[in-house]
């Protein structure tokens, strides 16, 4: 039978599903919380924890089980109100800061484009099965393990984090990342553009790959590529038409 | 194409919408896998694959943080794949691009409508949360992930029907043009990867190991 943190894990894989830009994740974690605060049995302490944790919060959602174990064992501990809202909004900027960072800008990008490496070297559907399984896999780790450690920590469990060797990743993934995306992107470039004829799509590979490069040291950020692109198709396709 | 590969596409689609916020927010919602899958539903994986790739250099480019604004890849994608499935692909992709990203930046736009909605339903129940009400918590919370199933299911047929509409009308252009739109699609691929992967550590080491990995990657492709 799924225990508390089993049914408090698969509640925070949708946690974000009823985001606000008033309350953020805050109902989402409170619907996270429910099983882990069912340990409370006096129902007007359970509807004050639960009314808490349903209040504004917002970090990063693979570790927003740090966020609810530690608020939830702080409830059980009988913590005085005051404090555990200090220690939810102590937790919310650090735990988004770090998985902004190790998965966003880390994790991700480095699985994708593993992914576009191995496609390019042929490995077709397998490569992608494979890198959708990893990545669930770390997914699902993640949120397994935040949720523990805060439930073993409460009011430690900053310290807790700061111990584990979470924290350490960020740089050497962030590393990681950058290299397979810049070893990636010529790669997806050859693959992609390899049968263009006279190598033009080859050429506008290179080009754009220096101008994203230019575009990132200026800062130049608006309009980005996207908009950029879909601008010169639409006069490409304008002066194919009046010529 | 059979009412049944439409509806595996449309919940494919689907699928790959909810994992944007609601549900796992994991590769899903990626142009890359959402590609390879509509591709493989389609029976064409390797022309998935490319459309899906350079969707995703695109997508490279966004940081999905909480309160900002991002295209939504997985279903534009899918619809793209509909498209340009089974074509020739220097010539189609880059028409299916342009329908991808424009899909994508479109579908991106449905998600603040979403919120609004969540916070309509959140304001409604204000009371009995602030009671600490666990069963109102768990109807909120549901009622939400409801809204972004009717949001994702519905991008999904938009999409799908929008690829379908365009192979019907013929939007694969002549060939001359088709070429000179996909070089542009590789063109602008290659600007968002390669600012996605400077732009997240401008200085310092990343910048080294991404220069370093360039000239790497550079010389693997030239050997190829």
């Amino acid at each position: 039978m799924m225990g508390e943190v089993g049914r408090t894990v698969l509640r925070l894989l949708v946690v974000q599903a009823s985001w606000t830009y008033e309350r953020m994740q805050g109902v989402g974690i409170g619907f996270a919380s429910l099983p882990l605060l069912g340990r409370l049995s006096d129902p007007a302490r359970r509807a004050a924890a639960v009314a808490r944790a349903t209040e504004y919060f917002n970090a990063h959602p693979y570790l927003d089980g740090v966020a609810v174990g530690a608020a939830a064992k702080a409830e059980i501990d009988g913590v005085p109100p005051a404090t555990i809202q200090r220690l939810k909004t102590a937790l919310a900027g650090p735990l988004g800061s770090l998985g902004d960072q190790l998965f966003w800008i880390g994790v991700l990008p480095a699985v994708a484009a593993a992914v576009i490496i191995a496609v390019s070297f042929g490995a077709g559907l397998p490569a992608v099965a494979v890198g959708v399984v990893s990545y669930l896999g770390i997914r699902l780790y993640v949120t397994i393990w935040g949720t523990r450690l805060g439930l073993a920590s409460g009011l430690e469990v900053a310290t807790a984090l700061k111990a584990s060797r979470l924290p350490d990743q960020v740089r050497r993934v962030g590393l990681l990342a950058g290299v397979l995306v810049a070893v990636a992107a010529p790669l997806a470039g050859r693959w992609l553009a390899g049968t263009n004829p006279g190598g033009a799509g080859l050429i506008a590979f290179g080009v754009g790959i220096g101008f994203g490069i230019v575009a990132a040291l200026v800062r130049f950020r608006v309009p980005t590529a996207r908009q950029v692109t879909l601008v010169i198709m639409a006069a490409v396709v304008f002066w194919y038409w009046s010529v | 194409m059979t009412a049944g590969i439409i509806a595996a596409l449309v919940g494919w689609g689907t699928l790959a919408g909810l994992d944007l916020v609601s549900l796992l927010q994991s590769l899903f919602s990626r142009p890359l896998v959402a590609g390879a899958g509509a591709g493989w539903l389609l029976g064409d994986v390797e022309g998935g694959l490319r459309i899906g790739m350079v969707l995703e250099l695109f997508a490279l480019d966004v940081v999905p943080v909480g309160s900002s604004r991002y295209p939504d890849f997985g279903a534009a994608t899918v619809g793209a794949v509909v498209f340009g499935a089974a074509t020739d692909w220097p010539v189609s992709l880059g028409v299916a691009t342009v329908i991808g990203l424009g899909l994508a930046i479109a579908a991106g736009t449905t998600m603040p409508l979403t919120r609004r909605l969540n916070a309509r339903v959140v304001r409604a129940h204000g009371a009995r949360l602030a009671a600490g009400d666990a069963a109102a918590v768990s109807a909120v919370h549901l009622r939400c992930l409801g809204f972004d199933v009717v949001r994702s299911l519905v991008v999904a047929v938009a999409a799908v029907a929008f690829g379908m509409a365009a192979r019907w009308l013929g939007l694969v252009p002549e060939p001359a043009l088709g070429r000179a739109l996909t070089v542009v699609a590789l063109g602008g691929a290659a600007w968002s990867v390669a600012h996605g992967a400077m732009a997240s550590g401008r200085s310092g080491a990343r910048w080294r190991y991404a220069l370093a990995g360039l000239v790497a990657g550079v010389l693997i492709a030239a050997a190829r």
